[in-house]
């Protein structure tokens, strides 16, 4: 059976119309617990069964006043079997109302609730399925779920080493305001978590650049973001480090402020060197263009695929757009419509995008338009990319990943990035570091398996707002002294 | 099998328990539990320094809201369920006018009593909570309990059987212990404005968790639910359904309190029930571990007179529009956190779709209530437990809501 068949029945069943499901789909969806079936013998005693429904639920109420007005320790037994009785009837009844007769096989078909749950993966992929089949379908979606099962594990196991190697060092003890917390260090190993490579060496990575780098500067965030983004580079600490500490020499040259230095070259330092003056060229021409655009978003625009003097018109465009909307004014508005301007949809496209993005992510993030413009640009439809997000959700959350409730939608949304079902992963697919702008091929690194920029957009201003929230409001926030 | 009590870790409160001939008016059915358990009463450290250390046992409380300590060690079961021991009054832990630990230094401040000031420079500086005499919120203690409060609050739990008031769940008042003059008078020596004239008590309750719906827990159901989730145990969505029913029935158990407490007052000509007085659900209710919400601030919980059946169906209508907003919250948060954690409803239709047909289920056997659908409308039939024909009334409950 192919995909689109099987949504054709789950959705017919739920509906409570015909399917026509002929025999051997039904051993398919039964075996797999998606259809329950209900012969007819069961369906008419459950009819028969059902009828006494209504006075037996009297007959209970009736007994339980009489026994709440009798004082006493607990029901009396017939009552208690009485209301077992009623659960199991109204369950009948409710089994009554959603079973469907499929004449093929003579039988009635109940929709289960993974039935439910794979119709509704068929429904937001359905544009994808091609004509696979069913069984390849179901075996991608679950490889798939498991796969982001595994990378919150290797997240939980580098969180693990991060904290206990801060606990263990013997060598210069940051001051307390450098000092990461446990949230900070979640964050950091999600993004780690994505570099398939021993978790003991992506600790040991990180702890080199976050302690043996010279920051030059004493902002914590920018320590946390720019670690986090180096040691998950493929390559070796000393290239990584040569890489990030040229670009932020040349940036100085180009007149980029300190404050903006360390993650504008972050998140250019996978960029191959033999790209460098092209994108710092593209920097200075976006700069020039639009002065007053903060620096992390002039290297988003400038490595991007788009020539800058389209870079900048696709940015205006996505300002009006999304003005247009009433979304206008402010840093996050500006980044959101920089980060649309950079990704790979056509200009025509991007409001749009995000428009729907929005108004899934209402809700979740404070502020919420760089997430929304991060899920615009991403390569797959907004409406898929937002199930991938909820899909990270839940993995984040019954693996407890998190301690504050706010980590969990930023932790999720980094687990998202690059992540997708049925041989849909992009990393790096949304952010080409690539072609337009390297206009030599790489001779040294290869190309980036990551891209870093996309990091650097979640590490300010996802991750930031939040660390800042965390900061500024004790843990305690809701044990005020009132009342009670 | 019984159901453990859970509690979500807070700060550290060292009490000292004092024996003794102590003034006591307790809940008979919980005799043994007093006496063998948690006979006494509980004073803050400082306080016990302060009052020249007399003899008494050193016992480690959890903060919980701001005036009342778990002893969690102390447990007691009901019927399936275990309770963890509450004191309420034995101490503030935070300034009454300012966000700051009520600290030696912060109480010295507002000492009226020379020689305990001097006593009190010699304290260190950690939090230590206070029973202070200051008069806060009508006539009560900060940092303590009223008496009269407190006695409307053993009322009511008298009335319980378990720890149900006619299917309303409640944190059961174990008993009310008067503090002794020798700290009462240490109290009343510490306040900021207005002092406090009356007699010191303290409220020894139960409780299935410290989860209250929305306010003053470390972790509360509303904000905080995936750890909610996590503390409770739910792993699956069927756990979560379980969890969702007893939310709903208990939750409108509490919407109805006063349909099903009502009674004819032949004497008098008066109906009567039980009724919310300046208490809410979001802070005055726990959560237990299988769902169920028990209120726990009995002190709020009075009767309330209705002349005609009128005006009792006035009394059932403004309970349950003044609360239902709470309790749906709390439904709607346990459905969020099903749709995050498993996606097994998806969207807000989805979840109000799940949340209206679990609640019908839940209150299916309830004497009291009905839920009806009639025709795109769910309809909830009030039946009171006296005079259901001329006091029953009927209440929408989703409006164009029902497919």
């Amino acid at each position: 059976m192919d995909s689109g068949r099987a949504r054709l029945i789950l959705q017919g069943i739920q509906d409570r119309q015909d399917a026509s499901v002929q025999p051997e789909e039904r051993s398919d969806l039964v075996s797999q617990g998606l259809l329950n079936p209900v012969d007819a013998a069961t369906r008419d005693r459950w009819t028969a069964a059902v009828a006494s429904l209504p006075s037996l639920r009297d007959r209970v109420r009736e007994m339980s006043r009489a026994a709440l007005a009798t004082p006493g320790p607990i029901a009396p037994p017939d009552l208690q079997q009485m209301v077992g009785t009623l659960e199991e009837l109204t369950r009948q009844k409710t089994n009554l109302d959603a079973m469907v007769w499929n004449p093929p096989t003579q039988e009635y078909f109940l929709p289960t609730l993974a039935g439910r749950n794979v119709l509704a993966d068929l429904t937001t992929w359905q544009k994808r399925l091609g004509g696979g089949t069913f069984p390849d379908f179901l075996r991608n979606m679950y490889d798939y779920r498991a796969g982001l099962a595994q990378l919150v594990g290797r997240a939980t196991a580098i969180y693990g080493g991060l904290i206990w190697d801060e606990e263990n060092r013997e060598d210069d003890v940051a001051p307390p305001e450098l000092a990461f917390t446990n949230v900070d260090f979640r964050f950091a190993a999600m993004i780690l978590a994505k570099r398939p490579i021993n978790p003991a060496l992506l600790v040991n990575s990180f702890q080199t650049f976050h302690h043996d780098t010279n920051w030059g500067s004493l902002n914590k965030v920018d320590r946390l973001i720019g670690s986090a983004i180096l040691a998950s580079l493929p390559w070796d600490f000393l290239t990584v480090r040569n890489a990030f500490e040229r670009i932020r020499v040349e940036l100085e040259y180009h007149g980029i402020v300190p404050e903006d230095r360390i993650l504008a070259s972050a998140s250019l330092a996978d960029v191959p060197q033999s790209a460098w003056a092209e994108v710092i060229k593209r920097v200075d021409d976006i700069h020039r263009g639009r002065p007053s655009l903060n620096f992390l978003l002039v290297s988003a625009l400038a490595r991007s695929s788009y020539e800058p003097a389209a870079a900048l018109a696709r940015l205006e465009e996505a300002l009006s757009g999304m003005a247009a909307l009433g979304f206008k004014d402010g840093i996050h508005i500006e980044a959101a419509a920089s980060l649309l301007a950079a990704g790979p949809m056509p200009r025509e496209a991007m409001v749009d995008r995000f428009a729907v993005a929005m108004s899934h992510l209402a809700g979740t993030f404070d502020p919420p338009y760089a997430p929304a413009a991060m899920i615009a640009a991403n390569p797959l439809e907004p409406v898929e990319a937002i199930d991938v997000f909820r899909d990270c959700i839940g993995v984040v959350t019954r693996s407890s990943f998190y301690e504050l409730t706010l980590e969990i939608d930023e932790i999720a949304l980094i687990l998202s990035y690059g992540v997708a079902p049925l041989g849909l992963g992009y990393l790096a697919a949304n952010l080409p570091a690539g072609a337009p702008v390297q206009p030599v091929p790489p001779a040294g690194p290869p190309s980036p398996a990551l891209a870093t920029s996309w990091y650097i957009w979640h590490g300010s201003y996802v991750y930031r707002p939040i660390g800042w929230y965390i900061a500024t409001h004790p843990v305690h926030v809701h044990t005020v002294a009132a009342f009670g | 099998m019984i159901r453990e009590a859970v509690w979500v870790p807070n700060d550290r409160v060292g009490l000292v328990r004092i024996e003794g001939n102590l003034e006591f008016v307790g809940d008979p059915r919980f005799e043994s539990f007093w006496h063998d358990e948690v006979g006494g009463c509980y004073v803050p450290e400082l306080m016990w320094k302060l009052a020249g250390r007399p003899p008494g046992s050193r016992v480690d409380g959890i903060r919980d809201d701001n005036r009342s300590c778990l002893l969690v060690d102390r447990r007691h079961a009901l019927r399936d369920q275990e309770y963890i021991t509450a004191i309420k009054g034995c101490g503030a832990a935070v300034d009454a006018f300012e966000n700051v630990p009520l600290t030696a230094s912060r109480a010295r401040s507002i000492c009226r009593d020379p020689r305990l000031s001097n006593a009190l420079a010699m304290a260190d500086g950690t939090s230590a909570g206070l029973i202070t005499g200051e008069r806060w919120f009508g006539n009560t203690p900060y940092g303590g309990q009223a008496p009269d409060n407190a006695m409307i609050g053993l009322l009511a739990s008298l009335r319980a059987e378990g720890a149900q008031i006619a299917g309303f769940s409640v944190c059961p008042v174990v008993g009310l212990v008067r503090l002794p003059d020798e700290f009462a008078r240490i109290s009343s020596r510490f306040f900021w404005y207005r002092r406090y004239d009356g007699a010191y008590w303290q409220e020894i309750r139960l409780m299935p968790s410290n989860v209250r719906l929305y306010f003053h827990s470390p972790v509360t159901f509303g904000v905080d639910t995936s750890r909610a989730f996590t503390l409770f145990g739910l792993e699956s969505f069927e756990d979560a359904e379980r969890f969702l029913t007893n939310l709903a029935r208990s939750s409108f158990a509490a919407l109805t309190l006063f349909a099903r407490t009502l009674r004819h007052d032949s004497q008098a000509g008066l109906y009567r029930g039980l009724d919310y007085q300046e208490v809410w659900l979001d802070k005055d209710a726990v959560v237990a571990p299988d769902g169920t919400m028990h209120f726990a601030d009995l002190e709020g919980i009075e009767e309330f007179a209705a002349a005609t059946p009128e005006e009792v169906k006035e009394v059932i209508e403004r309970q349950f529009h003044r609360h239902v907003y709470e309790a749906t919250y709390a439904l709607e948060a346990l459905a969020v956190e099903v749709e995050r954690r498993w996606r097994s409803v998806r969207g807000a239709a989805d979840r109000h779709r799940w949340i209206l047909e679990v609640l019908e289920r839940a209150c299916l056997a309830d004497p009291f209530l009905s839920i009806e659908r009639e025709g795109h409308r769910l309809v909830l039939h009030v039946e009171p437990s006296v005079d259901r024909t001329v006091c029953g009334l009927e209440i929408e409950l989703a409006s164009e809501a029902v497919s």
